[in-house]
């Protein structure tokens, strides 16, 4: 039994010690919106973008997207003009390569602290 | 600085041991740092990329998945030693990626032609 | 840019290294060292590997050390023998090393 967990809907869902699901399976958009606001960020459709893509390409290679790949996305998604690192940083103030593993329910990503 | 030529070989199978995650994790740091990667599968470590791999049940991370998406890590030179594979009844289509095959002399010009050789 | 590769294994789990010479190439040198000088006490004859070398003028040493400590006299003329400085001085002399 882990010793960190996060309690959602009458349920326990373990965690590491930073809050990152060890199991992803267990994740549901809601969960993750109630991740968020324990970091006291509010899910928008631009976050939803940027998770959902972290989810289908984890779930595809097991490991996060890099950096670039996740512009590309936004880029398609929002625009050339919104999508720079400055707002991606923003939206994710932690880093959203970090934020976006940890509230789309993935393991904490290797090359974050 | 300009890129140096970088070389990781992987020469065992993967899950019994870490040394392709530990490979992978190596490559793709060198990559990140911009520098002209090279991931070579020789002997045992052509496993590493045999298809269908199934770690349901297991426990394990079917890590081997992250090979499938190397070009997004700026890593697109990905060779296999040719006979390696037909030691091993492998030929092309058992493999979950394209790769380069590489005769032993070519495999011999890669090594002599890199700044820094990383074995795994 | 000459290499220097070094074997670390065995013999009887590296034989498929030593029929490819380590993939080593003219000017580049190999060393056996730690459980790699078990290759000088194989049953097989190391002479074909040894013989290959030679004519890729690739030069064969192993780490002297390590031969004594399991009881290991070497018969090849061609093999050799290092001290720890010596192997430095190997070291210094190459551009990089491959360690298998």
């Amino acid at each position: 039994m882990s010793d960190y967990f996060i309690e959602f809907a009458g349920q326990k869902y373990p965690t590491d010690v930073q809050g990152f699901l060890k199991n992803r399976l267990s994740w549901s958009a809601d969960l993750g919106r109630h991740m968020a606001s324990l970091d006291h960020v509010v899910l928008t459709d631009e976050h939803w973008e940027i998770i959902h893509y972290f989810r289908e390409y984890y779930e595809d290679y097991n490991i996060p997207p890099p950096m670039r790949m996740v512009m590309r996305v936004f880029k398609k998604a929002f625009g050339e003009e919104n999508a720079n690192s400055r707002y991606l940083l923003q939206l994710f103030p932690e880093g959203a390569t970090k934020a976006a593993s940890k509230f789309g329910g993935l393991p904490k990503p290797k090359n974050c602290k | 600085m300009s890129a140096r030529k970088l070389l990781y070989i992987v020469s065992r199978a993967p899950y019994s041991n870490a040394v392709g995650q530990e490979a992978l994790d190596a490559a793709l740091i060198g990559a990140s740092f911009e520098q002209d990667v090279s991931l070579l599968f020789l002997h045992d470590g052509v496993f590493q990329l045999v298809i269908n791999q199934g770690s349901d049940g297991s426990g394990l991370k079917e890590f081997t998945k992250a090979y499938r998406a190397l070009e997004d890590f700026g890593i697109d030179k990905v060779f296999c030693h040719d006979l390696s594979l037909a030691a091993r009844g492998l030929t092309n289509n058992d493999l979950m990626r394209d790769v380069t095959t590489l005769t032993g002399e070519q495999l011999k010009s890669l090594v002599a032609s890199s700044a820094r050789v990383f074995t795994f | 840019m000459s290499t220097l590769f070094t074997i670390h294994s065995s013999w009887y789990d590296t034989t498929w290294l030593f029929e490819q010479l380590g993939f080593a190439s003219e000017g580049d040198s190999i060393v056996l060292l730690q459980d790699g000088v078990l290759a000088l006490r194989s049953p097989i004859t190391l002479g074909s590997f040894l013989a290959k070398c030679s004519a890729h003028n690739i030069d064969v040493f192993a780490l002297a050390d390590d031969l004594n400590l399991r009881g290991i006299t070497s018969q090849y003329e061609e093999v050799g023998l290092l001290s720890i400085a010596g192997f430095v001085d190997l070291v210094v002399r190459h551009d990089k090393q491959v360690a298998w």
